[in-house]
């Protein structure tokens, strides 16, 4: 069998629901927009203020109207991906500001940023690209352009499916208007952007004004709330649970409003705040119980889910972001999420972005996809005739049933160490130093994927008339 | 109510306790600033050193000072203002553009809790905002938050725009938050960063000592 880690029982999840619906009803969501509070106005719920209470006939309303999975179309079509259905994307870190490289940390910088689409492009594990991978600082004009060259530059470098960006309006213009120019008349969802609801239970101006443009765009939204039980959701992780829902909710519901069939993501991202420093703990087991009942509660809502990822508080690569990395990307793996982002690279609290660990989270989430996968027991992966053809004390190396299976069974690792000791060799940073090569390599071996010149032209010619300026492309 | 079992229900959070305790010194003539010096703030002074060591966490401390400041409530309208004990006034504020207020409202509550004067100016405070709050209250220490990396460089500008009022020369200006760094505070001319909520407390008592000093 699969085995599918669920941490709540079928009657824990109704009762997570039933507390969410009455959470909407009587406690109710603040929308701090006038769109917004209109829409809600309009089909019959409670306003007061900016306040808006949800009724549970509108929930199940919206719910019926929501894709339970969605193509996420990519510039190269082979390599769109299906979210939800049971696979599990990887995407990049997202919001970085920080990168490090060889053991310093330091601002990223645009080239940064161009340098880790190469990388990834070329990654079999990251099944997406682009998005703010890390928000470089850099000469920009404005925030507005900064924010869309990181869109432009996604789609130039990568051909795979591009995560969006957000940060209201006028960005969430630019990132439709900049997918609308790659893809020209192709239709469907070119790019999936995350709107963060403020927890407890608000939506800002910034984030509605996006996400209206996402769903009267009919693009990929994750709705996904990142409280910190404690202090921004309550202390124990049911509770942060119903707050969560709640949010996810009410914000699913107003995009299915906008535009019934809008493809939204049941995202979260909550974990606790640490009781002593406050400070946001994504090593904590905590989080990784949340991935996994988000990853049921989508389920039960019949929808795709964001959480999870190789998620550390540790400053470097080290034995606590392994240790923290692999627990959260186990369960996220384990609990069958459909798109994961920051799969890999991140450090110190989604603060840094490492180079190595892009690399090495590769292996981490390889673990943990073949784990997931189980073991598969039929009459063939029994081999009881290669158990008695060979017989006792023979070996198995050369049998055909093994060259038929091992490739399949066997996950193999980039970088992990299976080889006898060498005492010529510095293990302290044998590992780090492999990694390293790797993304070394990969940016040696890039090659641009094509793009057609009239695409080409029209995006530049939108950057121009846009900023008055060129982009940043080397 | 004897002072140390006044302290004891401090540390623990007993706000009924304390309250209750309070009344019963104020009606038995216990002189008022007694009752602040003696029975409340030694209390808060152990969760400080508790909440250092690892023993006390920051949920327990936010009941620790409620209580106190409960009892100061009690004890306040009966003393002068200028009797009130405190280590000196803090001006905090989460900087213009940004709307987190979390670790602001928690160091806010540290140091209210270990008798500094807090006047909190709450979120969004434009350089303007703050260089009217300073003349107007005059405190020793601001302290300015950001979460945000596109709200930060407000910091700078509203030390600039003391500057320009003239009102920098007697002012301590420490920052602190997610993206803030040791030494971005000092590119932009501040005097002192904090971590975190503990370390907030022991810059502005530092502040304080060294204007003191």
């Amino acid at each position: 069998m699969t085995p599918l880690l669920e941490v709540l029982e079928p009657k824990e999840v109704e009762k997570l629901h039933e507390a969410t619906l009455r959470t909407l009803e009587n406690v109710g969501v603040e929308f701090q927009l006038e769109e917004a509070l209109e829409v809600f106005k309009t089909l019959g719920a409670a306003v007061k203020g900016s306040r808006v209470y949800i009724p549970r006939a509108l929930v199940a309303r919206a719910l019926a109207t929501v894709p339970e999975r969605f193509c996420l179309e990519a510039r190269n079509p082979d390599r769109s991906l299906w979210i939800g259905g049971g696979e599990t994307v990887f995407a990049p870190p997202a919001g970085c500001v920080y990168v490090q490289a060889g053991g310093l940390r330091r601002e990223a910088t645009p080239g940064d940023y161009l340098d880790l689409v190469r990388v990834i492009n070329q990654s079999g594990h990251y099944g997406t690209n682009g998005g703010g991978i890390v928000i470089p600082g850099g000469t920009f004009g404005s925030d507005e352009e900064r924010f869309a060259w990181l869109v432009l530059a996604g789609h130039w470098y990568s051909d795979k499916p591009q995560m969006g960006l957000n940060l209201g309006k006028q960005v969430s213009q630019d990132v439709l208007d900049i997918s609308r120019l790659v893809f020209g008349d192709r239709l469907g969802c070119h790019v999936l952007g995350t709107v963060n609801p403020d927890s407890p239970l608000i939506y800002s101006t910034q984030m509605l004004e996006s996400l209206f443009v996402y769903a009267r765009g009919g693009q990929g939204l994750i709705i996904a709330p990142c409280s910190m039980a404690m202090a921004t959701s309550p202390a124990t992780l049911a509770g942060t649970l119903v707050v969560n829902n709640a949010e996810i909710l009410a914000g699913i519901c107003l995009a299915q409003f906008i535009r019934p069939g809008t493809p939204v993501v049941y995202g979260n991202t909550s974990t606790i705040s640490d009781m002593q420093t406050m400070a946001i703990s994504l090593g904590a087991p905590e989080l990784s119980l949340l991935v996994l009942a988000t990853a049921q509660l989508a389920r039960f809502y019949r929808l795709p889910s964001r959480a999870g990822g190789a998620l550390t508080d540790a400053k470097a690569p080290d034995i606590q972001a392994g240790m923290e990395s692999m627990l959260s990307i186990l369960a996220t793996l384990a609990g069958e999420v459909s798109i994961v982002m920051h799969a890999g690279g991140i450090l110190d609290s989604f603060l840094t972005l490492s180079f190595e660990k892009l690399i090495l989270d590769e292996d981490a989430g390889g673990m943990a996809g073949r784990f997931r996968q189980g073991i598969r027991v039929d009459d063939e992966t029994l081999a009881l005739g290669t158990i008695s053809e060979r017989g006792p004390g023979a070996h198995f190396l050369d049998a055909d049933h093994t060259l038929r299976h091992f490739r399949q069974e066997q996950w193999h690792p980039q970088l992990s160490d299976r080889e006898t000791y060498r005492v010529e060799r510095d293990y302290q940073t044998y590992i780090l130093a492999k990694a390293e090569q790797v993304w070394r390599g990969r940016l040696q071996t890039y090659n641009r994927p094509v793009l057609s010149v009239e695409s080409e032209r029209r995006m530049l010619t939108f950057y121009q008339q846009r900023f008055g300026s060129e982009p940043f492309l080397v | 109510m004897e002072f140390a079992e006044m302290n004891e229900h401090v540390v623990k959070g007993h706000i009924e306790e304390v309250l209750q305790g309070t009344r019963g010194m104020l009606a038995q003539g216990v002189e008022p600033l007694r009752i602040i010096n003696e029975g409340l703030i030694p209390g808060m002074n152990i969760v400080g050193v508790l909440f250092k060591k690892g023993d006390m966490f920051v949920p327990e401390v936010m009941h620790s000072a409620k209580a106190m400041s409960g009892g100061i409530g009690l004890v306040k309208p009966l003393i002068a203002e200028n009797d009130v004990p405190s280590r000196g006034k803090v001006l905090m504020g989460t900087v213009k553009g940004d709307l987190h207020d979390i670790g602001k409202n928690l160091v806010t509550m540290m140091l209210e809790g270990q008798g500094f004067t807090v006047v909190d100016l709450g979120v969004n405070i434009s350089p303007d905002g703050f260089v009217q709050a300073v003349r107007e209250h005059r405190p020793r220490v601001l302290g300015m938050s950001a979460l945000l990396t596109t709200t930060m460089t407000s910091m700078s500008e509203t030390i600039r725009a003391l500057e320009r009022a003239g009102l920098r020369q007697d002012l301590k200006v420490m920052i602190g938050g997610a993206p803030v760094t040791s030494a971005f505070a000092r590119e932009i001319g501040a005097d002192g960063y904090a971590a975190d909520a503990g370390s907030a407390v022991e810059v502005c008592a530092r502040f304080v000592e060294e204007s003191a000093a």
